[in-house]
C-alpha cells in the first residue's frame, strides 16, 4: 500500500499511521513514509570520547561559553611553554570538541585563571596571576573570532599578589566581577568590578570581604546583580558569601558555612535557574566523600540544606577537584569529580533540585586516567556540558569532553512536521491528515489570531521550541489555519 | 635554535627549533607552519627573532634569560614560579 495518497479532503493527506494516532494531535513524516504523532523517546546520560587541546603540562584551566559565536574559550597554564598563558577556542557538538590553534595572551607564567564572558560587549575577560609580574592580579579582554581569539593588552587589577583568580559576567549592570586571593594580606579575599571598553578593562575599588586563608574560589552568578562565592579555609571548612553589584562597586553579605561543622574542600558551585538554588558540591576531606548542598539566597545571606553524598572524591592537589554546572535544558547540576574509589578516574553525575535537597542519578566515567584541574561550562548552543581538564595519568594533557544529560528526545525536526491528524486511527491504518492550508478544527482553547508552534511533545503553544516549527494561525478557539 | 627576544627588555621570550616558521606581524605572531601556537602579546614591531642561536643556556625557560644577539645573561629580576605557590 502507498504510504500517502488517496485524498479525502482538499488539503489533506491520508498516510499510513505508524503507531497509534490521536485526533487534533502534530503529525510527523517518517523516513519510510509512514506518519506518527510527535513524541518524546527517553534518553540516557553520554559523553563523548576525548579530545586533546594541549599535549602535556596543562594546569590552572577555566573556561567560559561565549553566547554569541557559541563557542568556548579555555584558558590554562602552559608549562611545557614556561608556564604561559595560553587560551584555546573549542567548538561543541554531539559528537565531541574540536580545538583552535592555542593563542598565548601572556609570555610569562601565569597560575590561577578564570574566564568569564561579557555579552554586553562580546568579548571575553581572562583574569589570573602574572606570575612573571610579581604575582600581581592581571586581566585581559579576548575577542573571539572564528576557531582563533585575539587580544587587547593586559590590565593589572591587583598590584600585590593575587591567586585564586575568579570572575563571571553581571548582566544586570554588565560587568565582569573578579573575585581572588591577596596572598600579600593573609589571604584575604576581595571582589572587584572591571568594565569593558573596547578590546581594554578597567576596575573600580578591590573590596575586602572575607578574613585571612580563604582558598579555591569559585563563582555563580545567580541574576538581579548578585553571585555567590565559594571557598574553603586552611583547615577545609566551606564558605559561602553573597555578593552584589552595583555601579562600580560591590558588597558582600556575611560568610555562611557550606557544611555546618564538617569539612567541605575544594568545592564548586553552580546556579540552579529554575530552581532558583545555589548548588555547592565539594569533598570532605574527614572521609573522602563528595557531598552537595543546596543553598538558598535570602537578601545578601544564603543558609543551605543538609549534604547527600555522590561518591568520593580524591585528592588530586590543589583545585578543581569538584566542579558544578548547571544544564538548564534538562535541569539538571553537573558534578564532575576524580573518583576516589576508582584511581580518580573523571567522573560525573547528574543531580536534581528539589526543595533544599539534591539527589543524583548513576555515576558515568568520562576519563579513565587521573583528572585534575576540572571546568565546566553549559554550551546552550550545543545544549550540552564541556568539561576541560588535566589527564593526570597522561602527560598533564589538557582535554575536554562533551557531556549530555538524561532526558527526552523530540521526534520532531525543522522539517518533517506535516500537520494534524483529522481522527483517531490505529497503527497501519490509513489516516486523514490536515496539512497546509488546511483548517484543522479538532484544537481546543487557542486564542484567534495568534500563531502557534508544534512544541516538542506534539502539543502546541505560542512560543517557538527548539526546533522553531510553526504549526499554524488560530481563527477561532478550536480551529487552526495549517502552516508548516 | 632560534629564539623570540622582546626588543625593550631583552628578555628571550621563545627558544625554538631552527626549521619552526615564525610569521611576524604588526598584530601577533604566529609560530610553525601549519600554526602550532599564535603568540598574542608581541608582534613584530616589540621582537627581534634571531636564527642560528648555537649557545643557549640547558636551563633556557621564558623570561629567564636576556639575549643581546650574541650573548646570553641572566635576568636579574626572574623568580621561578614553581618555587612559591602561594599555599
Amino acid at each position: 500500500m502507498k504510504s500517502f495518497g488517496n485524498i479525502a479532503k482538499d488539503g489533506q493527506v491520508r498516510a499510513v499511521a505508524s503507531g497509534a494516532l490521536t485526533n487534533g494531535k502534530a503529525v510527523i513524516v517518517n523516513s519510510n513514509g509512514t506518519v506518527s504523532t510527535v513524541s518524546l523517546t527517553a534518553r540516557d546520560q553520554s559523553v563523548t570520547s576525548e579530545t586533546r587541546f594541549n599535549t602535556t603540562n596543562t594546569s590552572y584551566i577555566s573556561s567560559a561559553f561565549d553566547s554569541t559565536s557559541g563557542k568556548i574559550v579555555i584558558a590554562y597554564r602552559n608549562a611545557d611553554n614556561s608556564g604561559y598563558g595560553t587560551a584555546v577556542v573549542g567548538t561543541a557538538s554531539s559528537g565531541g570538541i574540536t580545538f583552535g590553534t592555542p593563542v598565548f595572551f601572556e609570555s610569562a607564567s601565569i597560575e590561577y585563571t578564570g574566564v568569564a564572558y561579557d555579552s554586553s560587549n562580546d568579548k571575553v575577560v581572562i583574569v589570573y596571576t602574572d606570575v612573571g609580574n610579581s604575582n600581581r592580579g592581571t586581566a585581559i579582554v579576548g575577542t573571539v573570532s572564528g576557531t582563533s581569539i585575539s587580544f587587547g593588552s593586559a590590565v593589572e587589577f591587583e598590584t600585590q599578589v593575587a591567586r585564586d583568580c575568579q570572575a563571571i559576567f553581571d548582566n544586570v549592570n554588565n560587568k565582569i566581577v573578579v573575585a581572588y586571593r591577596n596572598s600579600s594580606e593573609n589571604n584575604r579575599n576581595y571582589g572587584i568590578i572591571g568594565t569593558v571598553s573596547g578590546t581594554s578593562i578597567s576596575f573600580g575599588s578591590r573590596v575586602q570581604y572575607s578574613e585571612q586563608n580563604n582558598y579555591v574560589l569559585r563563582m555563580a552568578y545567580i541574576g538581579n546583580s548578585k553571585f555567590v562565592v565559594s571557598a574553603q579555609t586552611g583547615d577545609d571548612t566551606g564558605h559561602a558569601y553573597v555578593g552584589t553589584v552595583s555601579g562600580t562597586s560591590v558588597s558582600f553579605g556575611s560568610v555562611a558555612n557550606v557544611n555546618g561543622s564538617n569539612h567541605a574542600q575544594n568545592p564548586g558551585v553552580a546556579y540552579d535557574s529554575t530552581a532558583d538554588k545555589v548548588v555547592i558540591g565539594f569533598r570532605n576531606s574527614d572521609d573522602t566523600t563528595g557531598g552537595a548542598v543546596v543553598g538558598t539566597v535570602s537578601g545578601t545571606s544564603i543558609s543551605f540544606g543538609s549534604a547527600t553524598n555522590f561518591g568520593a572524591v580524591g585528592s588530586t592537589g590543589d583545585n578543581s577537584n569538584v566542579c558544578c554546572v548547571y544544564d538548564s535544558v534538562n535541569d539538571k547540576t553537573i558534578v564532575a569529580f576524580p573518583d576516589d574509589s576508582s584511581s580518580n578516574k573523571g567522573t560525573i553525575k547528574a543531580g536534581t533540585v528539589s526543595g533544599t535537597s539534591i539527589t543524583f542519578g548513576d555515576a558515568i566515567v568520562f576519563e579513565q586516567g587521573g583528572t585534575k584541574y576540572i571546568s565546566g561550562v553549559f554550551d546552550s548552543s550545543a545544549e550540552r556540558v564541556v568539561f576541560t581538564y588535566e589527564d593526570d595519568d597522561n602527560f598533564d594533557r589538557g582535554k575536554g569532553v562533551v557531556y549530555q544529560s538524561s532526558g527526552n528526545d523530540s521526534t520532531l525536526t525543522s522539517e518533517n512536521f506535516i500537520g494534524f491528524s483529522d481522527g483517531a486511527f490505529a497503527t497501519t491504518q490509513s489516516a486523514s491528515i490536515n496539512t497546509a492550508n488546511t483548517i484543522d478544527r479538532n484544537q481546543s482553547g487557542l486564542t484567534a489570531g495568534q500563531t502557534y508552534f508544534v512544541q516538542n511533545d506534539g502539543t502546541i503553544g505560542t512560543t517557538a521550541a527548539d526546533p522553531s516549527v510553526t504549526a499554524g494561525t488560530a481563527i477561532s478557539a478550536t480551529e487552526l489555519i495549517v502552516k508548516g | 635554535m632560534k629564539t623570540i627576544v622582546e626588543t625593550s627588555t631583552k628578555l628571550s621570550k621563545y627558544l625554538l627549533a631552527d626549521d619552526v616558521a615564525i610569521t611576524a606581524t604588526a598584530s601577533d605572531i604566529t609560530v610553525g607552519d601549519p600554526a602550532q601556537f599564535i603568540i598574542a602579546d608581541l608582534n613584530s614591531t616589540t621582537v627581534t627573532v634571531t636564527d642560528g642561536v648555537t649557545n643557549a643556556p640547558d636551563d633556557w625557560t621564558g623570561n629567564k634569560y636576556k639575549f643581546d644577539g650574541t650573548t646570553w645573561s641572566a635576568n636579574p629580576d626572574w623568580v621561578d614560579p614553581e618555587a612559591d605557590d602561594g599555599e
